[in-house]
């Protein structure tokens, strides 16, 4: 896909909460839809099961303190509106094959609202490193199904392997049990990952020495241990956590309200005055 | 019996209706925010929402000011923030983060308070079977209300008289409470009837997200919009309260154009333009303070009316 339309489309699931406000706390569903297999059909909802927790800053102009906005401005300096812009595939810095958005989003898929899963894969015998991004699924008032196929996954430990249609790009998805739910990872095109073995640096490398490679295999063997993640923090975050935690509290004034009554009192007792107040 | 081990109740829900008087009924406003299930014992307080999700990291102001008011029970009521004196959504929305920062920061900058209007367990017992009435005064005896924690004032019998009085103070209406009922835990009961204002706008349709699934061969919402000085301007979609024969009537005389016939279009993916020809009546809780409309519902179509006499000022 031209670099162009990508920057533009991810401007435009950018600008979708465009009101300013924060981003909520519980992520929305992000496609509804059906799991088929054979004749069965299960509705679920799916959301991301990805949770983005870098640290974002917004930028600020130095002297009024007001958010920093972006304008589109073509190379002659003129700002630039949406409904005049198109797209062009760069044949080189000053030559473009120009296309229609409406070229362009005839080319895409239609969005599909099934996956049919059609093949039935053992899920600890897929290489991890096509594993892309991993979506929840929930019932959609399909209880009932979703339970079952939850049940068969988990004791099987199998993934049923299908396509998605989602904001009109088509992706291999494995379906499987995790948990205590049904998720479905999306995965990884074959041609999206490179073989390393094409890297000059990776070839022709003497084999180690008998000595070098025990002595190597005793440090890993005196290092080995369980995997626990819960143990790795992201240190970067803590400390501009901490930093912003303290600014906070010496220089943000919050507007700590002066309340003589809580005003759910004043309301409903005016609102009772009111009310009897009313000509029958 | 101990309340950590219980899952929180489900809440009791009521259906819509009219304003009516009657001597076995009373009347509370209706808050505008997050229902919620309080469970408190020795000295802790588990919030839940509707779904029962627990939703206590979200205000730890009620955390701290619940976990004091009283001892083992079990409350229902209304999480709001109020601002101007009203309950306001809109505060209310902001406070949806999970951001432990941004949490600590609007606790103090925009505290939420929570008005309770039952109380289900106190006592070491279920006060479930209880009528209504008797469950207020033992709600009245154990709380101890705070600045974030209030108990709901009630009114008897005149419900017409509370509904208008609500309106007039902006309240979003009242909700009428049979006070022989006992607790109905997730039952839709017809012993609690909501009785809330509605807007009804007249606006122009201006384009349309095609319909997936059932809907594919119809629309998913429409695109609506109000005139201005000469201008029409986006003030949100309608994708529900259709039915089968307005659906395909509607996509029927949908006229297709280019180019968005509003001032503001909206970002939104998939959407298809049409000319602003054809008017149709909504009804909507709200207007947001962006201007938008807050859960719109398709009424009718409006042949009598001309798209240039909608006017922005119906939005407030």
């Amino acid at each position: 896909m031209p670099e162009v339309v990508q920057i533009a489309e991810e401007q435009r699931d950018s600008e979708q909460p465009s009101d300013g406000s924060p981003p909520s706390a519980l992520p929305r569903t992000t496609w509804s839809g059906s799991l088929r297999i054979g004749l069965v059909n299960i509705p679920v909802k799916a959301l991301s099961l990805i949770r983005d927790r870098r640290i974002s800053f917004r930028m600020l102009h130095k002297s009024c303190q007001t958010p920093i906005s972006f304008k589109r401005i073509c190379q002659e300096g003129e700002e630039v509106s949406l409904a005049d812009i198109i797209y062009g595939y760069p044949l080189d810095k000053s030559r473009y094959v120009l296309l229609e958005k409406k070229e362009i989003d005839s080319a895409r898929p239609d969005s599909k609202n099934t996956i049919l899963l059609d093949r039935f894969v053992n899920f600890f015998e897929i290489d991890p490193h096509y594993f892309d991004t991993t979506y929840l699924l929930l019932p959609d008032r399909s209880e009932e199904a979703y339970s079952l196929m939850r049940a068969i996954m988990e004791k099987t430990g199998r993934a049923g392997l299908g396509k998605i249609t989602f904001r009109s790009k088509e992706r291999l998805v494995l379906v499987h049990y995790y948990r205590g739910a049904l998720v479905a990872t999306t995965l990884r095109y074959d041609g999206e990952i490179m073989d390393p073995q094409i890297f000059p640096a990776l070839q022709d490398l003497a084999p180690p020495g008998e000595k070098e490679l025990a002595l190597a295999a005793q440090i890993i063997e005196s290092l080995s241990g369980e995997l626990d993640l819960t143990g790795y923090k992201d240190q970067y975050r803590e400390k501009i956590e901490a930093l912003v935690k303290s600014k906070m509290e010496g220089t943000v004034i919050i507007p700590e309200k002066k309340r003589a009554r809580p005003a759910a009192k004043s309301l409903m007792e005016a609102l009772r005055q009111t009310a009897e107040s009313l000509k029958q | 019996m101990s309340l950590n081990s219980l899952s929180p109740p489900k809440p009791m829900l009521a259906v819509s209706g009219q304003p009516f008087d009657s001597p076995d009924w009373i009347f509370e406003p209706k808050i505008d925010g997050t229902r919620c299930i309080a469970l408190i014992s020795s000295g802790t307080a588990r919030l839940y929402n509707r779904r029962g999700l627990d939703i206590t990291y979200r205000y730890p102001e009620l955390e701290q000011a619940l976990a004091g008011s009283c001892t083992g029970c079990i409350l229902d009521g209304e999480i709001t923030v109020f601002a101007e004196g009203k309950p306001s959504f809109h505060s209310l929305a902001q406070r949806d983060q999970s951001e432990k920062l941004r949490i600590d920061y609007l606790s103090r900058a925009l505290p939420a308070s929570y008005v309770v209007f039952d109380m289900l367990f106190a006592g070491g017992g279920s006060l479930l079977d209880l009528p209504l009435c008797e469950r207020k005064q033992i709600l009245s005896q154990q709380l101890q209300e705070s600045e974030g924690v209030s108990i709901i004032d009630f009114f008897l019998a005149r419900g017409k008289d509370y509904f208008s009085a609500a309106l007039k103070m902006g309240i979003e209406g009242v909700m009428a409470k049979r006070q022989a009922s006992p607790y109905q835990p997730g039952k839709r009961s017809q012993d609690w009837i909501k009785i809330k204002k509605s807007l009804k706008l007249d606006l122009v349709v201006g384009g349309y997200i095609p319909g997936k699934g059932e809907r594919s061969p119809y629309f998913g919402g429409l695109l609506l919009g109000a005139y201005e000085r000469g201008l029409l301007y986006f003030v949100g979609r309608v994708g529900s309260g259709f039915t089968e024969a307005e659906l395909a009537e509607i996509t029927g005389s949908l006229v297709q154009r280019d180019s968005p016939p509003f001032t503001n279009p909206p970002a939104t993916p998939e959407v298809r333009w049409t000319e602003p020809l054809m008017v149709v009546q909504v009804s909507a809780l709200e207007v947001t303070e962006d201007g938008h409309l807050r859960a719109p519902v398709f009424l009718r179509r409006r042949e009598d009316k001309g798209p240039e006499e909608c006017e922005l000022s119906q939005l407030g």
